[in-house]
């Protein structure tokens, strides 16, 4: 990423001020500006100087700009206009955009080194193998699993719960069994335990929300009991925004005999996750959200609980040995990975988490607080307003950095099409997957906003202008 | 003089304001005429309906309105554009126009593209036709006015303010009509719809509520729109107009479905109230009741619906050729096509040619849709004598009912007299 200091090299002084201005009004494409615009200016000499100097600087540090700015030149997509305006992208709850070093990676695959893992012996195949195994490595890596043979691949965090439901449910639930979740579960988090209790005839227990719209822990604590088998809860809500204290509800669930599962969807792209010290048994989490390809996710299990497991998928790649009358399963993870697997996904992922973590997830979660608190007090100054889910405290990280809300007298359908329309500002609106929860809170849809680190404090701003135009149009018809 | 402007690009909304501009520069160069030329595929109905109406003084925004008016004879705007369905409707735009051209220029280039102009022909015969509005025809009369208004307002505020301006027109619906029975499904937000019978029309009126405005707005348009209509005229609307009120592209898809939906219950409600009153009354008041009781099979309500559509439909067709079988005839407009201009012109050579899979997908045809563009190409003596205005007339004279309710969207057409093919050497 080149900075501005670059410019010192340009010998023109008013071709380095034209530079200079243009840059600062299309901040986040300065770098791509500063290299085309002196290179179409300098002098054949100086050029080639200057191209050596730019790719040698070294990446810009954190004064000269935020990690919103720094990083949008990253992200080719965020580059556009819609309906006219500047794209201003607050959806990354929903998904999140993908960095070039991501999209890069999966052309590469396809080009050099696409085949099929594990069962080849050739050249590309091997090295695809090694790819592939060296992307659950960083996974691993990631969240702190203690061995990578403890994260299996899916397609997304949808499809590993299904997976433990179909596996560990069916093979550990009976009459009478407890699975306790709570009313803001996404769906995917709901749906799968219901059709797990009608085969096993286990019971569901919701657990409800304090006042400040939080999960209510004392009723998790009067809930759980002897017959609960398993806890399956959120680690950030995707709607309420608020954090769950997983370490101390995995405490409380094992004391029972109960296991955990985590749904870490909305914790794993935004700040540092460490499964062991969570103690989780399961945590789920998708790529997609994370910078990542769509058509993957992980599942992490403690390794005795998935040796234990049946299959879930039956196919090749998840045998051992295979004969007429039956066949021999393969140990976990493979036994999981049923059918040649998202390859070129698969290691697009890991090309995102090494994109990550070169940031640093502790730069992005602070970053990311400091957009949270932005959002949230200036959301809330805007009349008419309520936002669901409990302040962001006095650390300002006791919420993530997106805002489930509903402005009085104005439906969140003809807000967010208005925002688009008139504004280019996406933002989501709906039930967000969490119907029980609008049920709960007694509404009928929100609108939500969601930034990721490559959005910024000006976007924000625009999307509150956005917001009050929006109210002030709706509100001269009433 | 003639001013050429002209738009080498994909058409895209600054295309109105563009021409505005441009227009208000021309003026004062004593150019009575203006041709705009427009090349690309992707020629959206509301932008280039908003283009008309930016060339046209009637329905002018004050902006350009002012110098316009200031000039002296009106003008005529023609569009070249590499999409024959837009083209059609510029060819079909020359039959409404009144005969007072004293000029007419042509150039085909394409097969599916021509340029026409004209002189001193009033706005008023205008009835410009774009591909959202071919359907315009077959819409009751209260829902033309409506796709005409938001045709005339070229800003995309503006049309939410028009919408929302419907919205608050909108007579609330009652509580207890908030059944899910009523509710639209496939919406972002919640619609009720409701219809009823008039007592003394036997005509069907809606009534709607949501909660969200721009939704409301919607239903509006249709409650006020369709209400008063009777049976055949309400399923006879096909979802096309909708591209013609401009609002698809300032709506999200999930609403725009919103809005089929909402069309699709009315059309759907409609029919039910329509067969229970059907049941009721001894008398039937649609014009062929033997087409209710006759058709061989009819498992769903959309066949029913088929049935009561087809029927004037069913007596036009049987009047002309005997292919009409006592259920559905299956006949082919094709070989329709080719049986008027047989009969009419007595060609020395005549080709029709269904070219529908080279705009399936474009805005304006309906998914599933067939027959809908033709290329014809017909040789006669009768053309002999007339300019090309007149043949192109002539020839959709005789196809009217083709293209005005027998859902073809558009004809491309080569009118030769055998003098001039054997002159040009061209077959």
């Amino acid at each position: 990423m080149q900075t501005l200091a670059s410019l010192e090299l340009v010998p023109n002084h008013t071709l380095r001020c034209f530079i200079q201005n243009w840059c600062e009004a299309h901040e986040g494409r300065a770098a791509v500006a500063n290299h085309a615009l002196a290179m179409a200016a300098l002098q054949p000499a100086s050029r080639k100087t200057w191209v050596a100097r730019a790719v040698l600087s070294p990446p810009a540090d954190a004064a000269t700009g935020s990690l919103g700015e720094l990083t949008r030149g990253d992200f080719p997509i965020l580059n556009q206009e819609v309906n006219g305006f500047r794209l201003v992208y607050m959806d990354s709850a929903a998904t999140s955009q993908k960095p070039t070093a991501v999209l890069d990676c999966l052309r590469n695959y396809y080009e050099s080194y696409n085949a099929n893992v594990h069962r080849g012996i050739h050249s590309l195949s091997a090295r695809a193998t090694d790819e592939y195994e060296l992307a659950r490595k960083k996974v691993a890596n990631f969240i702190n699993a203690p061995s990578d043979r403890d994260i299996i691949f899916t397609r997304n965090a949808t499809e590993s719960i299904n997976l433990v439901a179909y596996t560990w449910g069916i093979a550990n639930l009976g009459e009478g069994d407890e699975i306790v979740l709570s009313v803001a579960e996404h769906h995917s988090n709901i749906v799968p335990w219901q059709i797990l209790a009608q085969k096993t005839g286990a019971v569901l227990r919701f657990i409800g929300l304090t006042p400040d719209e939080c999960l209510d822990m004392e009723q998790l604590k009067e809930t759980l009991n002897e017959r609960t088998k398993l806890v399956s809860t959120f680690h950030v809500s995707n709607t309420l925004g608020c954090m769950n204290p997983i370490a101390e509800i995995v405490e409380r669930a094992h004391k029972v005999g109960a296991k955990v599962l985590v749904d870490a969807c909305q914790s794993v792209p935004h700040m540092p996750v460490d499964v062991q010290a969570l103690g989780a048994d399961f945590l789920v989490a998708s790529s997609h959200k994370m910078c990542g390809p769509t058509g993957i996710g992980i599942l992490y299990g403690k390794s005795t609980l998935l040796n234990d497991m049946p299959p879930f998928l039956g196919g090749g790649e998840m045998i051992a040995d295979v004969f007429l009358d039956h066949s021999t399963y393969a140990l976990s993870p493979s036994r999981f990975e049923a059918g040649t697997p998202a390859i070129g996904e698969a290691i697009g992922f890991g090309a995102a988490i090494d994109y990550l973590s070169n940031i640093g997830m502790d730069q992005i979660h602070a970053y990311e607080v400091e957009l949270s608190k932005y959002l949230y007090e200036n959301l809330s100054k805007v009349p008419g307003v309520k936002i669901y889910g409990p302040p962001p405290g006095p650390k300002g990280d006791a919420r993530a950095s997106l805002c489930a809300f509903n402005v009085e007298g104005i439906h969140a359908t003809d807000l967010s099409t208005f925002l688009d329309q008139q504004h280019g500002v996406a933002i989501r609106s709906g039930h967000h997957c969490t119907q029980p929860l609008h049920r709960h809170l007694g509404i009928n849809a929100s609108a939500r906003a969601s930034a990721y680190f490559y959005n910024t404090v000006d976007e924000i701003d625009i999307f509150l202008k956005g917001l009050n135009d929006t109210i002030s149009f709706f509100s001269s018809f009433n | 003089g003639v001013c050429f402007l002209i738009f080498p690009f994909q058409c895209s909304c600054d295309l109105p304001s563009m021409a505005a501009s441009t227009t208000c520069l021309s003026l004062p160069c004593v150019s009575s005429v203006v041709v705009v030329v427009v090349s690309g595929a992707s020629l959206a109905s509301s932008s280039s309906s908003s283009l008309f109406s930016t060339a046209f003084p009637r329905r002018l925004s004050p902006v350009v309105s002012g110098s316009l008016r200031a000039s002296v004879s009106p003008f005529v705007v023609g569009v070249l554009s590499s999409s024959s369905s837009l083209c059609g409707g510029v060819l079909d735009s020359s039959v409404l126009l009144s005969s007072s051209s004293s000029r007419v220029r042509t150039s085909s280039s394409s097969s599916s593209s021509s340029l026409l102009l004209w002189r001193g022909l009033t706005v008023q015969t205008m009835g410009v036709e774009m591909p959202g509005t071919r359907m315009a025809e077959e819409l009751p009369k209260k829902m033309q006015e409506i796709v005409k208004m938001f045709q005339a307002v070229p800003d995309p505020r503006a049309k939410y303010e028009q919408l929302l301006y419907y919205a608050k027109q909108l007579k609330p619906l009652g509580k207890e009509y908030l059944t899910p029975e009523n509710k639209v499904q496939g919406c972002v937000s919640q619609v009720w719809v409701r219809p009823s019978i008039g007592q003394d029309d036997k005509r069907f009126y809606f009534e709607a509520e949501s909660d969200s405005l721009l939704t409301k707005g919607l239903a509006a348009l249709l409650v006020e729109g369709l209400s008063g209509s009777t049976a055949q005229e309400i399923l006879a609307v096909t979802p096309d107009f909708m591209q013609g009120l401009g609002l698809n592209q300032s709506l999200t898809p999930s609403r725009n479905n919103g809005f089929l939906n909402m069309l699709k219950l009315m059309q759907k409600k409609t029919l039910q109230l329509y067969m229970e009153s059907q049941e009721a009354a001894s008398a039937s008041s649609i014009s062929n009741p033997r087409e209710l009781e006759t058709p061989a099979v009819r498992e769903t309500e959309a066949d029913a619906a088929q049935d009561i559509l087809e029927s004037p439909e069913a007596e036009n067709l049987s009047s002309e050729d005997s292919h009409v079988s006592s259920t559905r005839p299956i006949i082919t407009k094709k070989a329709v096509i080719e049986e008027k201009l047989e009969e009419a012109l007595t060609p020395t050579e005549l080709e029709v040619e269904d070219v529908s899979y080279q705009h399936a997908g474009h805005s304006g045809v309906e998914r599933g849709s067939t027959e809908t563009h033709f290329n014809v190409k017909v040789v006669s003596e009768s053309f002999e004598g007339r300019s090309l205005l007149k043949r192109h007339r002539l020839v959709y004279d005789l196809l009217k009912d083709e293209l005005q309710t027998g859902g073809v969207h558009a004809l491309s057409l080569i009118t030769k007299t055998p003098r001039e093919v054997t002159a040009t050497g061209k077959s």
